[in-house]
Formats: structure tokens, sequence, C-alpha cells
């Protein structure tokens, strides 16, 4: 049977809600926090966000979907345009070449091919920008980035975990 | 064994389309970083359209965020309440007396000022803005804000808080502006020491602390002097409070700043009437490369 219009609008708007939600994270990572020091070391949010679903649904988060969300973090970051869209689908391409790996592997397992992915992740835009750029970041501050955005995994899997589950039930 | 070999194309088809999207975007992403090198007054426009665009969702998102950042504030206020009560006791006393000091100054200079027949300074005008995004992380600093063309913020401007100088307006789009911290790489600022009037550059380094640059009597600096802008190249106005010397170790002079960046709220945007004689870069690691 044919879906109606209606099904397909939310069929079209359920597979959205990854990106979109990916989209409002990046932006409340720059809400003004009023608190010294809290996100100010630039967790690389994309990053933890196409990795979720380049791991569990990456049928609901395409390259387009890494390339976009890249571009906004460069905008509101002031890196060179390109360099985070380069990064994260460069990441969710070697996700999906590894997906055998990853297939119904339990989140410590994931957690720390995380640690692997971020690091490569991190060295290629820090290389990225000081190719583009000339400068250099210093060593501490890119430990410290990839330190938080290690850290705040688990939260954000948590979340996106319910909303995959909601996303599953309702379908 | 029809159906079979069709989906069997067609999952070969969605293959070779995921592939070439893969290889069409990577490609579009290289575009764009060649672009930024070779036009960046174009990237800045696209730049300042989407902040504009995402401004008012920024400033929905800040106001919740600003109320769990104040009640994470209270929470440890009220945990060191009772020294707190006991310093500002303290510092009440301090400044009492600095206020008497202060007024017979005020009227000593008033009198002075008539006797030279001092023309006085014209006072800037402003424009209050509310900071909605603080993009500080590795690779630049910078703060967006609710101001743009619209409201008469124009690029150079300089934009200070209730301490002192926060940094200056680098793009600026219809309804929002993009401010460059003093911690940013790209950023700065010729100032001079209060006391000694001693003159340097305050270059950011991305970090907390911004370092004093090109000075050539070092001798003579110690932790908690004060900075000021010198107004040296007319791109800042003199006399704007920067910070104080945190630290001087093996000729590096490191300063604190009387602003917490992370804790901003409003800002001004004052207009002196003064563009700059360097034209801008624009804010972040913008640079080096463009």
């Amino acid at each position: 049977m044919r879906p109606t219009l209606w099904q397909s609008l939310v069929q079209t708007v359920r597979r959205l809600v990854p990106f979109v939600l990916s989209v409002v994270l990046v932006l409340v990572a720059v809400a003004p926090m009023t608190t010294p020091g809290f996100l100010r070391a630039g967790p690389m949010i994309g990053l933890l966000c196409v990795y979720y679903w380049a791991v569990h649904r990456p049928d609901l988060m395409g390259y387009l979907g890494g390339f976009l969300l890249g571009i906004l973090t460069d905008i509101l970051m002031s890196t060179p345009l390109g360099v985070t869209s380069l990064v994260l689908m460069l990441t969710q391409y070697v996700v999906l070449t590894q997906y055998r790996f990853f297939v119904g592997k339990p989140f410590l397992i994931t957690w720390w091919a995380l640690a692997l992915v971020a690091l490569g992740a991190t060295l290629l835009k820090a290389l990225a920008v000081a190719v583009l750029t000339g400068y250099v970041v210093a060593p501490g501050a890119l430990a410290a980035s990839y330190g938080l955005t290690l850290l705040l995994y688990p939260i954000l899997a948590w979340g996106f975990a319910r909303t995959h589950f909601l996303l599953t039930k309702e379908s | 064994m029809q159906p079979n070999g069709q989906m069997s194309r067609f999952g070969a088809m969605k293959v070779a389309l995921h592939r070439l999207a893969f290889g069409v975007l990577v490609a579009a992403a290289f575009g764009l970083m060649l672009l930024g090198k070779a036009d960046t007054v174009l990237i800045s426009r696209i730049s300042s359209t989407v902040i504009d665009a995402l401004t008012p969702v920024l400033e929905i998102m800040s106001k919740p965020a600003a109320s769990v950042g104040a009640v994470m504030n209270n929470i440890r206020e009220l945990a060191a309440i009772r020294e707190e009560n006991a310093r500002l006791r303290e510092e009440n006393r301090g400044l009492l007396r600095w206020q008497t000091v202060a007024r017979e100054l005020q009227v000593e200079n008033q009198r002075l000022r008539e006797l030279a027949n001092l023309v006085p300074e014209p006072a800037p005008n402003h424009i209050t803005a509310r900071v909605v995004a603080d993009t500080g992380g590795v690779f630049a600093r910078s703060l967006l804000v609710t101001a743009g063309t619209r409201d008469g913020a124009r690029k150079g401007q300089v934009v200070v808080a209730a301490e002192g100088l926060v940094g200056r307006l680098t793009e600026v789009g219809g309804r929002s502006s993009r401010v460059l911290l003093l911690t940013d790489i790209n950023s700065r600022v010729p100032v001079i020491m209060e006391e000694s009037r001693a003159r340097a550059i305050l270059m950011g380094t991305n970090d907390n602390r911004p370092e004093l640059a090109f000075m050539k009597a070092k001798t003579g600096i110690s932790p908690g002097d004060r900075i000021v802008t010198s107004g040296t190249a007319g791109a800042f106005p003199p006399d704007i409070p920067v910070g104080v010397v945190a630290s001087v170790d093996d000729g590096h002079i490191r300063v604190e700043l009387l602003i917490e960046e992370g804790r901003l709220d409003l800002v001004r945007i004052l207009d002196y009437g003064i563009e700059g004689i360097v034209p801008d870069p624009g804010p972040g690691v913008a640079l080096g490369g463009r």
C-alpha cells in the first residue's frame, strides 16, 4: 500500500530529527553560559553527533548532514570554511568502512573507538588550519579539546539513544 | 530470481551514489577552503548572512543558557557567602575612602580644565548589545552580539563592558556582529602601562592571558601593574582600562584582563569615529590565511 502524503511527510520529518538535533547541539555549545571555563576548551560537538549516527543509524545522517554541520561549525567558530566539513565527512567515511566492527558492540567499545577516531580528527583539523592559516595550535589546548570531546560523549550518546529509541518506536 | 537481481542492482546503484556524494562533497569542502584563501570578502559576507539568519535562534537559546549559568553561579556564591561578605565589607571601606579622594580630584580637575581652557573630548555614541554566542575555542576567540548595520554598528568599532575593553567588531551583518576578543590570536591592541607610561602591543594568544610584546623597557614591570589603551595608530581610543600584569617570566609578560570573557552578557559598542589605519583581517585564525 502506498503511504499517504501525511505519512510521507511524517517520515521525512522523522529522518531529519538527528540532523536538526545535531544543529541544535552545535548552537547550544556556543550559547554564553556565564560560567568561566565551561565549554571554552572547544569540544567537537559536531564530531560526536556524526560519530553516534554513523555507528548506529548511518541512513539518518548522511555525508550531506556532516558537510552542512561542518559549515555551520566553521562559520560560528571562525575556522576556515570547509575544514570541519572535511573532518566530519572523513569521520563518517572511516566509521562506515569499519561498520562491521561497530555493529552490536557495547558502549565502552564504541567509546574507545571514538577515542581513536577523535584523535585523528583533532590532529587533522589542527593540521588543516595550520596549512591554511599558518597558525599552529598549542598541544595543551588541543589535548583539552580532545579530552572534553571524549568526556561529553556518554551524555550526548544517552540523549541520542533516547531519541533513537523514540524514532524506532514511532516508526 | 529477477526481483533479487533488481534488488542487488538497486543496492549497487545506491552504494555508487553514496560514494559519488562523498567525492562531490569532499571536493566542495576543498573548494570552500580555496575560496576562503582567494576571496575573503565573499566568505565574510556568507558568514555574516548565515549568522544574521541564526541570530534570532541564538538569542532564544542564550536565555535558558544564561539562566542555567546564573543558577550555577548562585550555588557557587552561596557556598562562600560568609567570606565574600567579609571581603566586600573590607573593599567597601576602601572604596569609600577612594570616593572621597575621587570627588576632590574631580573638582580640582574641573578647575584646572577651566584654567587651561581645555577643549573637551567628544563623548562617544554607543549601542548596547546582548551577547548571544561565545565562540571561544581552540582556534579563535570571538563573541556574537545582537547589533548590526541597522543599529549603527560598523566594522572596527570598539567594544567595552563595565570592567574594561572587550575587543572590536570585525564582521558586521544587518542585525548581528562578531567581536574579536583581546585573547584571539589575531588581536593586536596598542597599550600603555598606566604608571610607567611604557608602550607595548597586547597580543592575543588564544589563551586566557594575552601577552605584551614590542616593549622597549621591560624592567620595572611587576605583577599588578595596570594597563590601558594607548590610542597609538588610531585603532583604539586612549585610556580604556584593559587589564593588569599577571606574571613576568623570562621576558614574557602575561596580562590578566579586567573582563571575564565567559561571563559577558551585555556589551557597549562605542563609536569614536575611529576606523583604524590597518585594514581589518577578519576574526579567528583567518589572518594567517587570508
